[in-house]
């Protein structure tokens, strides 16, 4: 039998507000080549993940975090 | 009506101190009036771009936080467009209360200066300092 600790959404257990600005929040919902983890992963609630990448698209825009990891460029 | 806006501008790197002073002043002459207390300025300062924008490596990224008319704005967009030394500008309405000041990753200046409200620019965030990973699945296997 596999049991599966149940993921639950960081955002709501810690009452985080996504601000596009935290590079180091959005790098840790992002792989290392860049893409945004899925909820299935990471265990983020439906309305969080939305606001999520759209934070993590700003980011992207304003340079804070790669659009693409540096090997590939 | 007024509503309440964040711009996110990044200048390039190289511009004097003048300069910058000078453009950054009109920028915000186009927004609000002189003595508009709405108006908060927070510096970065210059920081490395995760990926060169128009050949250029780093960016010195200036938050403005104010509130205005739709009609400034728009002029406001335009002059900030139209200006070559600024390498991106984004605009976002009624912005969450944040606190976020990066550490400058690059050079001289060591982030987070501010005109206005001093309250802008503390660095406590709690979205920085928490530890577990979610991007481990935490999976436990049993027989």
């Amino acid at each position: 039998m596999v049991y599966r600790r149940k993921k639950t959404c960081h955002f709501c257990e810690n009452k985080v507000v996504i601000d596009y600005k935290d590079q180091h929040m959005l790098d840790r919902f992002t792989n290392d080549r860049g893409k945004i983890l899925p909820r299935r992963v990471t265990g983020t609630c439906a309305r969080h993940q939305r606001r999520l990448a759209t934070a993590i698209k700003r980011g992207r825009f304003l340079a804070l975090i790669p659009y693409l990891p540096d090997h590939a460029l | 009506m007024a509503r309440s806006y964040e711009t996110v501008l990044i200048f390039d790197s190289t511009l004097e101190e003048s300069v910058f002073e000078q453009k950054l002043g009109r920028l915000k002459g186009a927004l609000v009036d002189d003595g508009d207390e709405s108006l908060t300025v927070t510096q970065w300062g210059t920081r490395k771009l995760a990926y060169p924008i128009g050949k250029k490596e780093q960016g010195t990224y200036v938050i403005l936080r104010y509130d205005t008319e739709p009609d400034r704005l728009v002029e406001f967009e335009r002059l900030a467009k139209l200006d070559e030394q600024i390498l991106r500008q984004l605009t976002i309405v009624d912005p969450i209360e944040s606190t976020i000041v990066p550490a400058a990753t690059s050079t001289d200046e060591p982030a987070a200066t501010s005109t206005g409200e001093p309250a802008a620019t503390s660095t406590g965030e709690p979205a920085a300092t928490s530890t577990d990973e979610p991007a481990e699945a935490g999976v436990e296997v049993q027989e």
